[in-house]
């Protein structure tokens, strides 16, 4: 108990920090998540509609996905400095890929019944989108969206090498200066976000399910 | 709760987390202000304080600190971009580094040659500055517990072959890569060890104590090397350059703001080698700030109030 | 009213139909039918363009088609599936209002019609408005579907095997109410179905297709008594096209292997053999199997004691009827005669069948169901 109390009493000591760097970090997630849905959806929305392309598309996403992130930091520093900037770039590119393949598929496996039911009394390709298809892939749309959030947390980290803040600093310093107090007081901050994301983005989830499919 | 009011919650929610965030991913420097960068570990950290206390007290600049970077590419590539273009103004960089790591050219024993060399060359092609050295060397170096050395008569790197192929080299992700390090080391001595672990400079020592490497990369300013009784071998054959400290600033800013070479000038050829080993051990063995420390420095030299 | 010029639908090089002309009647229900890839569901999905034809044109009411905005047409015809479709996460109204929406109704109009159409599919209740597909049967999810497909009233509805998917009692019902409501509404119905009994339940002309031709398009009454084609016939079923009684005949309805019996025979023996056949008399014929009279049960018992063999007591010059003589004519001997059987004999005189009032019962009863 007495190692236990150490611990919070550190964390205690520099809440200040804490909460500041945590805000940082919920900043740098949040940003880069948000461009990613405002980019990734309507790119998953595209595909439907293209199937030639959505190979190439899918293609790329999982490439991004196979990099290194620390290998990409790399290669932004020389374009984009370092701090916030490439940070939020290099979370935006990995948020993309579930997010994608998650609106692709939400959207595709929309009973084609319902889809000739619709075109048959004749709603336009957009109309049938907006007010059939979409509504009915939200949740699986969500549930990339949770994905790539919840990774998004974990990913922040590692902004901390290049200057952006965020938790991660205390990780790294913590580890640099063989602190293990100080690289828990950053690692369960980053950890409790991580799951408070998910919990509220459950229930996100299971707001934007349209209550005539929920029974099911 | 109604659909509609959850989600207006939740992002009203995110959108005023991430303002005091936003506050915090600030604008640009517009002229008067200054960035100082440093790698991640102990030394890196003081010098980098060093060097804001610095500035701090004797310019009217506002110094930002962007301490704790990723490594040498990390700051070189952010110094090349400077803070107007997101990146850094100045870090303090070691020649040798300069010269086999960066300008990946053959190194040199001679100091003052490598000095020469770096300075012409990183003005030449990037237009970046070399201040004159503080007078330490952080040479890299490998250390050995002391008993181990004593057991088998180990004095020099070249001892070390006889046993080579039985021995676990820690050492950092860096030393493992560059052209000065590891891949160097085994043409110049001509031997390699039987397993490389590379890893985070702190936890070295907590690896050579619990035996799990025989060997460590270490600096010959590390902190803790006598905390851990370690012994530091002689480089026989002479393959490590000189590794002398030098602040590296960004051209543009020093034309801009001259006063900075001035005042960091005043630390030329003050620092040893024990001095900055005893700063480190402050922070590694006595758990101290480094900001603290860095300060602690400065006015006991008289340079700050 | 619906009219296709020499239409033909090619995929690659298959020729799904080859050059069609077809012309649908206004207010008639008509149905297409074939086996699976005759090109019944092509050529309904060419009335609202959800298929375009390779070659020819397709007139509503003298206007091309072809000329005119897919989308705007769609919403004037109203289309009914197999697997019905509805939208689970609308409920009932919004589903049903779908169209009119489109149309930008105002609400009050869009709810007023929702009301009105869910009287008229036989489900009144105004609780079912809110209620979600999902919460309702096969049967009545499809009633939905049919009310959507009414919403905007339009001239022309189009059903895909709207019923197929249903269970046999279910599907009954629906072709009920679905026949009631044309009487009323008069719509142009073109209606796909592999089920030839729904066609005749429904149909007032019936279009048979094969391999992407029109084999026969008549009244239902025309196909069963003049199938045009072989395939017409084997497809209606033989049986079919006898269950009109005045087309069958003596030989339809005979039992093949009535109880017979030599008239050298014993009484005895005889009553043996109407015990175990379960009937209650006995045809008497020669070696030849000429047919000689016929001797019932109670002949038999009345004279028991007194005689032994069938040729003393049964009755000769029975009342026969030829093989192909006409069911009506049977029937209207039995009537009138007051005889509960017939035999049926062929110009030798030998016996073929027997015709009783059972047989009779059977075979009608049959071909009803």
């Amino acid at each position: 108990m007495n190692v236990l109390s150490e611990y919070i009493s550190f964390m205690l000591e520099r809440q200040d920090q804490i909460l500041s760097l945590t805000s940082q970090h919920i900043y740098l997630t949040f940003i880069a998540v948000f461009l990613a849905i405002l980019f990734a959806v309507p790119l998953g929305i595209a595909i439907t509609r293209f199937e030639k392309v959505a190979g190439i598309v899918v293609g790329i996403a999982n490439a991004v996905q196979a990099l290194p992130s620390l290998a990409l930091l790399g290669f932004l520093i020389p374009i984009m400095g370092i701090g916030s900037k490439p940070s939020i770039v290099m979370i935006f590119l990995y948020s993309l890929l579930p997010i994608i393949k998650n609106t692709y598929t939400g959207l595709a496996n929309v009973d084609s019944a319902i889809l000739e039911a619709g075109k048959g009394m004749g709603m336009t390709n957009w109309q049938l989108m907006r007010m059939v298809q979409l509504p009915l892939a939200l949740p699986v749309i969500m549930a990339g969206v949770r994905i790539s959030a919840v990774t998004a947390v974990g990913l922040t980290t590692i902004a901390a090498l290049i200057g952006a803040g965020g938790l991660g600093q205390l990780i790294y310093r913590g580890i640099s200066m063989v602190n293990n107090k100080m690289i828990i007081a950053g690692a369960v901050p980053a950890m409790v976000l991580t799951l408070i994301v998910d919990y509220l983005l459950n229930i996100l989830e299971k707001v934007v399910t349209p209550k005539g499919i929920k029974r099911k | 709760m109604k659909k509609h009011t959850a989600l207006a919650i939740l992002f009203a929610f995110m959108c005023l987390i991430s303002f005091q965030g936003f506050a915090y991913g600030a604008p640009k420097t517009n002229g008067g202000t200054i960035v100082v960068g440093s790698k991640n570990y102990t030394e890196q950290m003081i010098v980098g304080n060093i060097v804001a206390e610095l500035l701090e007290a004797h310019t009217n600049l506002k110094v930002e600190r962007k301490l704790h970077l990723g490594g040498t590419n990390v700051c070189f590539e952010a110094l090349k971009k400077g803070s107007v273009n997101n990146g850094i103004d100045i870090y303090v960089e070691y020649t040798g580094t300069g010269l086999v790591n960066i300008l990946q050219m053959e190194a040199k024993t001679d100091p003052q040659e490598v000095y020469e060399t770096v300075k012409k060359e990183f003005k030449d092609r990037w237009n970046l500055i070399w201040l004159e050295p503080w007078g330490f060397n952080n040479t890299y170096t490998l250390a050995v517990k002391e008993e181990f050395a004593k057991e088998y008569n180990i004095e020099t790197f070249s001892d070390l072959a006889k046993l080579a192929d039985k021995i676990v080299f820690g050492c950092t992700m860096e030393f493992a890569e560059r052209p000065d390090g590891y891949p160097g080391f085994q043409k110049a001595y001509g031997f390699s060890f039987k397993e490389v672990k590379a890893m985070d400079p702190g936890l070295m020592y907590s690896a050579i104590d619990n035996d799990l490497v025989q060997v460590i990369s270490s600096f010959a300013t590390d902190g803790l090397l006598v905390a851990y009784n370690l012994k530091i071998l002689r480089d026989d054959k002479n393959f490590f350059p000189p590794y002398h400290a030098a602040p590296l600033v960004n051209g543009e800013v020093l034309e801009k703001h001259p006063e900075i070479a001035e005042i960091l000038n005043k630390l030329a050829n003050s620092i040893t080698d024990e001095d900055v080993q005893k700063l480190n051990y402050k922070v590694d063995g006595e758990g101290k700030d480094p900001a603290k420390v860095a300060r602690e420095f400065l006015k006991e030299r008289g340079l700050i109030r | 009213m619906i009219r296709f010029e020499s239409v033909t639908k090619k995929y690659g090089d298959a020729e799904v139909l080859k050059g069609i002309d077809l012309e649908m009647q206004r207010g008639e229900i008509t149905i297409l039918i074939g086996p699976s890839g005759c090109g019944k569901t092509t050529t309904l999905k060419m009335i609202n363009r959800l298929i375009e034809p390779t070659r020819g044109k397709i007139f509503i009411d003298e206007r091309d088609i072809g000329e005119l905005d897919p989308i705007e047409l769609r919403r004037n015809i109203g289309y009914v599936i197999q697997q019905i479709g509805l939208f689970p996460h609308m409920t009932v109204g919004e589903n049903i209002e779908l169209v009119p929406f489109l149309k930008k109704w105002p609400e009050e109009k869009r709810l007023k019609r929702v009301k009105e159409l869910l009287e008229l599919v036989g489900m009144p209740d105004a609780e079912f408005i809110d209620r979600y597909p999902s919460e309702l049967s096969g049967g009545q999810q499809q009633r939905v579907g049919v009310a959507r497909a009414l919403a905007a009233d339009p001239e022309i509805i189009l059903m895909d095997e709207p019923f197929s998917a249903l269970d046999p009692i279910t599907r009954e019902q629906l072709q009920e109410e679905l026949f009631n409501l044309q009487q009323e509404l008069h719509k142009t119905i073109v209606f796909v179905t592999h089920d030839i009994d729904e066609a005749l339940k429904l149909g007032d002309r019936i279009c048979i297709m094969k391999d992407g031709q029109i084999l026969q398009f008549d009244a239902p009454e025309v196909l069963l008594k003049s199938p045009a084609h072989g395939f017409v016939e084997e497809f209606i079923g033989k049986k079919r096209l006898l269950s009109s009684p005045e087309l069958m005949t003596a030989e339809d309805v005979m039992i093949k292997d009535p109880v017979k019996a030599h008239p050298k025979r014993t009484l005895a023996q005889a009553v043996e053999i109407m015990r175990s056949r379960g009937v209650d008399s006995v045809l008497i014929v020669d070696e030849d199997n000429k047919l000689l009279g016929i001797a019932t049960a109670r002949d038999i018992s009345e004279r028991f004691d007194e005689k032994r063999y069938l040729d003393e007591i049964y009755t000769k010059d029975v009342i026969h009827v030829p093989p192909n003589e006409s069911l009506s004519k049977v029937l209207k001997i039995m009537a009138e005669r007051k005889i509960g059987y017939i035999p049926v004999v062929d110009e030798e005189g030998i016996l073929v069948g027997l015709i009783t009032r059972s047989s009779l019962i059977n075979v009608l009863g049959e071909s009803y169901f």
